[in-house]
């Protein structure tokens, strides 16, 4: 039985969506709890896989019992249910958050096809991080592009919508060269299954190389699309900026780092090694990772709407998941691994706390926060943990991933990019330090519009993610000994 | 020696929860004040006293387990590579002089503070930070060291932003952005360490580095010294700190400058004389990087002290004035470690012990001075030296106060000073002695220099406020309990001058436990005589030197002059720096984003003609703007048109109810022509009854009623439809250029069956028509192109670089 786990949690999330339109009138109320706990059941499948996989080793799953490669097979491996755990339990929380702010933002009648798409996105995402071939994985990037496109326009202004209409085009097109890629391996090699285009793959390489190099630079645009790699960031601005705000903590938090970790498993489990000696596949993602930290960065500084300038921040951060990808040594690894939690946890935590201001107070613009944290002082408070923790002050999550990720780039001899972590620490500080500054100690301005008060339901998740910010500073050694295991490509 | 005899060894460990203790309980405290401190602001204080005074007994605490050993505990599995505390008799040191001058302030501003209005983050931040400093100087390895630091940092700049007003503010920022940047410079500098010799832990690690080249551990010390230096305020990394003490209230800088800047200092001594030193005694290569980088921190200390001692003599605010004599006096403890430095393996003790004696002399004086400071305004409400004077005569005792701490920091003999200074005085004569040249001649001649122009900036001090023409400030009276910590720092002072034995040898030189150095060197300082002929002389040479420069500059009144503006590292070197950093990277930014609008209007623009072109064969379409005008045009057109067949519309339906009234009229003239020759006819038929033809008469007369009803219906009717057709029209030409939809909802509508049910449509198609277009042509997806075009041109480099690179494949 329990193996059967990490198809039963998928299959659950999908028939959940699908129940969710046609619940009636009278049923709408048990949306929300029925959403949470499918939420919570997968979270605590993902916590029961880590120790499954903890105590037994990674197992791999035929669906329907079709062995491969005509079946579909999924691979819970460490860095799967690593995944796994991140995508449930940020999803569970921020939920939790969306259950009230959601009613403010989008209009009652569509409130249960929004529990669909988000359940949606979680299932396509939960199964890109365990799929095991890669006609299942293009199948699961569809899903999460239509939905994560789906709970961006739900908001029905007009940001909203231009903004997931380029989202949409573009990551289709995304989607189109990763189709591409996926078909020219099948060319090759006539297998789909990762396991055994990874077999074919090497002899392959003397007959068909170009064929594979197009594979791999079809991949790596369409993957750097979806995860908005620096020069084609550009849908993220508005896209996360524009949607409900739990919209923004998810997409900002999880969906463009699942990207991330699929791009580093077809990488590492499919591409054989060698191929990486000769062309410079990783060194091209380490110099546009660097691009993004200082332009991610750079950008977020002149920004003056609080969500807008958080967007550009995470162009910043997935700099850093890229950059333990591309220097590729166990520790830079790892670093860049961590990153998708601990900045899963900060980003999100700012968005919903950001979400929280606009709810509360209506401001959106940087400079009207002024004097904000002492009406609203735990949102603030946790809005100022997050600073410190993108700034990377020790003690904070933040400064975990930036630890291992610069001595990982030291452990290669590359103190260069020692010098961009720290650089865009700083410059994270010059345009985070002074929001909270401000908040705190500003001279108070009037508010314009009368104050709301802050439910719990809203405020309650964004002290739990500020906990786990703390937490995961100071208490990393389960979730790094977790990603030790699983950077054992 | 006496020293072991005392303390237990450095090998001995001794496991124990109070450093944690110590550490945690100001934060403790800290939290707590800040919780009850928003109802009870006034007795906030008193605890905040309290808890000062229970930190400081704390620090105490630790001294009998001192005795057996060195203090530890750890945590293991905190931030990945676990949280050590670690007290040596040097960091006990340290925390004994913060932890000493947090409880004297702490006890002053309980009271001293409403003269500030009792600022409400004062006491919960001035404990977090006291709980941060003693974290520095009690931890064992650099990452929880780093943690502490910044907490400081953080903590600190809530101090330095007390008062809330502009300028304050404005040094808050600096003082913050600073101390991020030097905490990042700081940080590289351990990850460097921890790369290269694969721990943190604060201990000798020569031997681990000397794989290491010379460039890069002079790289990895630049990092520490710094992030350290701007903490203590080493030039030319100072200029945070006039701008801070000069908007901050006493009991601020007091902490800052007495304990706070102790912090950085401390950092430095660690990694100079103990990170970055052989763990054995034995000569080798090792000892060269100490060596030569031991020389330049000593010069870089010397700098410091004239820098800071010339500066602060023109300066003629009480609190500028004590900054830039703190910054000095920095310069002392710097040259005294650079010394030390460079005398490692022969006489490091005596510079050592210099620097540390400094350390602890200068938070006593330096403390005393800013408390002075603190009751001079708390009593005459200002603090420039230009309204101040003939305070001798109105406050005898502060007067006696500050004429100690003065002749101690002055290094005269008796007092605190005196000792330390010459510590570090003989350290350079020794190094002459040791390695000649007329650098190491000049660097003491400097040195001598650097304390008589400490003791004309304190003349300077005394004389404006103290002597003279009396001040027009109104004097408040003080209460005793500002006097009382200075009672305690003015003891201090005195034993510190009179008993230096016991402070020199049985801390500052037993201390030395935890370093490599060499015993005949303690001993050497051990067996020193302060008040033999020599160091007297040179003493005597300082008080001389002073007077010869402070008579010519009183006499043509030189200090009343204040420095230009642009003379200062802050705007000849700093500001255009960080200037050019900051106008870079918004250049950069706009540049880039400006280039990219440019590309996009250019390419995009014409991407898209192309397109079109190809698309539509139409040759004519000479731009996009063009085209999107027309079709606007033609939207108007369509809207127009729509408009007459609403017209058309409305028209054949008031035809109709014409024809209708027409027809009824006409069925009037029938019925009229029927009753007619009803009538003839009847009466043709001769009248039979009377009954019959009045009955006739009573059915004309209800038929014609019903038929004139009917009449005037139809023009209600009319009318109706004609008020209905209006507001639609209207709204149609409003939503008519918005959607294309709504058209085909529009078109529906005109055929309304009654006058109230038209207008709930017409209402409903408006509510329909607020919903946002899905009209294509209306959006502002700006970039679209451009992005698609982007992709496209990632995908052609990707495939360019890989297929270049993989030709090699193809030779496989």
């Amino acid at each position: 039985m329990s193996l059967h786990l990490p198809v039963i949690s998928i299959a659950l999330l999908l028939l959940a969506s699908f129940v969710m339109p046609l619940l009636r009138r009278g049923a709408r109320a048990a949306a929300l709890p029925f959403t949470l706990s499918v939420l919570g059941a997968v979270f605590t499948v993902s916590l029961y896989l880590i120790y499954l996989v903890e105590s037994r080793g990674a197992f791999s799953y035929h669906v329907g019992g079709w062995p491969p490669p005509w079946g579909v097979e999924l691979y819970i491996d460490h860095l799967a249910v690593y995944m796994m755990m991140v995508l449930s339990s940020i999803c569970l929380v921020v939920m939790v958050y969306g259950a009230r702010d959601l009613y403010h933002e989008i209009r009652a009648e569509v409130m249960s096809w929004y529990y669909t798409l988000y359940l949606l996105l979680l299932a396509s995402m939960i199964g890109i991080a365990l799929t095991n071939d890669l006609f299942t994985l293009f199948v699961f990037l569809e899903i999460s592009t239509i939905s994560a496109c789906g709970i961006i326009s739900i908001k029905k202004d007009r940001e909203c919508i231009e903004a997931s209409f380029k989202y949409l085009i573009l990551s289709v097109l995304g989607s189109g060269c990763v189709l591409l890629g996926v078909a020219m391996i099948y060319m090759i090699t006539g297998y789909l299954n990762y396991d055994f285009v990874a077999q074919e793959l090497p002899q392959a390489i003397a007959e068909y190389p170009y064929n594979i190099l197009m594979a791999l630079s079809l991949f790596i645009v369409g993957f750097s699309v979806k995860s908005a790699l620096f020069p084609l960031h550009i849908w993220l601005p508005d896209a996360h900026s524009s949607a409900p705000s739990p919209s923004s903590a998810v997409l900002s938090g999880l969906v463009i780092k699942i990207y991330a970790a699929a791009i580093l498993r077809l990488l590492f489990r499919v591409f054989p090694a060698e191929l990486f000696e000769v062309v410079p596949v990783l060194d091209i993602l380490l110099f546009l990772s660097v691009l993004a930290v200082m332009a991610g960065s750079i950008f977020a500084m002149v920004q003056e709407d609080i969500k807008r300038m958080l967007a550009y921040s995470s162009i910043a951060q997935i700099g850093f998941v890229f950059m333990g990808i591309g220097l590729f040594g166990n520790r830079a690894l790892l670093g860049g691994l961590v990153h998708i939690f601990n900045h899963a946890l900060m980003k999100s935590m700012l968005f919903l706390a950001a979400g929280l201001i606009i709810y509360a107070a209506g401001i959106r613009n940087i400079r009207d926060l002024r004097g904000i944290g002492v009406r609203m002082p735990l949102t603030m408070g946790a809005f100022a943990i997050g600073a410190f923790s993108m700034v990377g002050i020790p003690g904070t999550n933040g400064f975990i991933s930036k630890w291992h990720l610069a001595l990982g780039a030291l452990d290669l001899g590359r103190p260069f990019f020692v010098a961009i972590i720290l650089l865009s620490s700083l410059l994270n500080g010059i345009y985070y330090l002074p929001i909270v500054i401000n908040a705190f100690f500003g001279v108070k301005i009037e508010p314009r519009s009368e104050h709301r008060d802050v439910p719990g339901m809203m405020l309650v998740p964004v002290l739990i993610l500020a906990a786990g910010v703390i937490f995961f500073g100071f208490y990393p050694g389960p979730i790094l000994a977790l990603l030790e295991q699983a950077i054992v490509l | 020696m006496a020293a072991s005899e005392l303390w237990g060894e450095a090998t001995n460990i001794v496991l124990s929860w109070r450093p944690v203790a110590v550490v945690l309980f100001p934060m403790t405290a800290a939290l707590v004040l800040a919780v009850l401190g928003v109802k009870k602001k006034r007795h906030i204080g008193f605890w905040a006293a309290v808890a000062g005074c229970i930190t400081f007994l704390l620090v105490l605490s630790l001294l009998p387990l001192l005795r057996e050993g060195v203090v530890e505990h750890r945590f293991a599995d905190m931030m990945g590579l676990g949280l050590m505390f670690r007290v040596d008799l040097l960091g006990f040191i340290f925390a004994f002089l913060m932890s000493l001058a947090w409880m004297l302030v702490l006890v002053y501003a309980s009271h001293y503070l409403q003269v500030e209005g009792f600022p409400v983050f004062y006491f919960p931040f001035a404990l977090l930070t006291l709980g941060s400093c003693l974290g520095v100087v009690l931890t064992g390895d650099l990452v929880s060291l780093f943690l502490f630091f910044e907490l400081m940092t953080f903590s600190s700049f809530v101090l330095v932003i007390t008062r809330r007003d502009r300028p304050a503010m404005a040094a808050g920022k600096l003082y913050l952005y600073m101390g991020v940047a030097g905490g990042l410079i700081l940080l590289f500098g351990i990850f460097a360490i921890f790369n290269a010799a694969g721990t943190v832990e604060i201990a000798p690690l020569m031997q681990e580095l000397a794989g290491v080249e010379k460039t890069g551990l002079g790289i990895v010390f630049g990092c520490f010294f710094i992030g350290f230096g701007i903490k203590a305020g080493v030039v030319p990394l100072h200029f945070w700190m006039p701008k801070a003490y000069g908007a901050g209230p006493a009991v601020v800088n007091a902490l800052s400058s007495g304990a706070m800047i102790k912090a950085g200092v401390y950092g430095i001594l660690r990694v100079l004389l103990l990170i970055l030193t052989p763990a054995s005694l034995e000569w080798s290569e090792l000892y060269s990087f100490a060596l030569s980088s031991g020389y330049w921190v000593m010069w870089i200390g010397l700098l410091t002290m004239v820098a800071g001692a010339l500066l602060a003599l023109f300066q003629g605010h009480i609190m500028r004035l004590l900054a830039f004599s703190s910054i000095s006096q920095v310069g002392y403890m710097i040259t005294g470690l650079g010394a030390a430095a460079y005398l490692l393996g022969a006489e490091e003790a005596m510079g050592y012990s210099g620097a540390v004696l400094h350390a602890f002399n200068h938070t006593l004086y330096k403390t005393a001075f800013f408390l002075i400071a603190g009751i001079i305004f708390y009593r005459a409400g200002t603090l420039e030296l230009g309204k101040l004077g003939g305070l001798a005569k109105k406050m005898p005792l502060l007067t006696a106060f500050f004429v100690l701490a003065a002749l101690g920091i002055a290094g005269v003999p008796g007092l605190n000073g005196y000792i330390s200074k010459t510590l570090v005085h003989d350290a350079l004569l020794e190094a002459y002695k040791l390695y000649g040249g007329w650098d190491i001649y000049l660097a003491e001649k400097i040195f001598v220099a650097g304390s008589a122009l400490t003791l004309c900036y304190y003349l300077k001090f005394f004389q404006k406020a103290f002597l003279g023409e009396e001040t027009r400030a109104r004097i408040r009276s003080a209460p005793w309990l500002l006097y009382a910590p200075l009672f305690v720092l003015g003891l201090f002072m005195l034993v510190v001058g009179l008993q230096p034995g016991f402070f020199v040898e049985d801390f500052v030189l037993a201390s030395t436990y935890a370093f490599t150095f060499e015993p005949y060197g303690i001993e050497h300082v051990a067996r020193l005589d302060f008040f033999s002929y020599q160091p007297l002389a040179a003493a005597l040479t300082v008080i001389i030197t002073a007077v010869a420069i402070y008579v010519p500059l009183y006499r043509w009144k030189l200090f009343d002059r204040e420095l230009p503006a642009w003379f200062s590292v802050e705007s000849m070197l700093m500001l255009p720096a960080a200037r050019l950093f900051y106008q870079i990277l918004c250049r950069m930014g706009v540049t880039l984003d400006h280039s990219v609008n440019r590309l996009y209007f250019g390419v995009g623009g014409k991407f898209l003609k192309f397109c079109r072109y190809v698309g539509s064969f139409d040759s004519n379409l000479d731009s996009f703007f063009e085209q999107s005008s027309r079709k606007v045009y033609r939207l108007m057109e369509r809207s127009r048109e729509l408009d007459d067949a609403l017209n058309e519309a409305y028209e054949k339906t008031g035809s109709t109810a014409r024809d209708f009234a027409d027809r009824s009229s006409r069925l009037d003239g029938a019925l009229n022509r029927a009753y007619e020759s009803t009538g003839r006819a009847a009466r043709g038929l001769a009248d039979r009854t009377a009954h019959f033809d009045k009955a006739l008469d009573k059915t004309y007369a209800a038929t014609g009623r019903a038929a004139r009803n009917l009449a005037e219906k139809t023009t209600r009717f009319d009318r109706a439809l004609d008020k209905t057709y209006e507001s639609s029209s209207k709204t149609a030409q409003k939503l008519a250029g918005k959607t294309l939809r709504l058209e085909r909802v529009e078109v529906k509508e005109p055929a309304p069956t009654a006058a109230p049910d038209g207008r709930e449509k017409a209402e409903a198609g408006d509510r329909k028509g607020r919903r946002p277009a899905f009209n294509p042509l209306e959006w502002n997806i700006k970039n679209i192109n451009f992005d698609q075009l982007l992709m496209v041109l990632m995908l052609g480099i990707v495939i360019f670089i890989l297929f270049y690179y993989g030709r090699a494949l193809v030779d496989l």
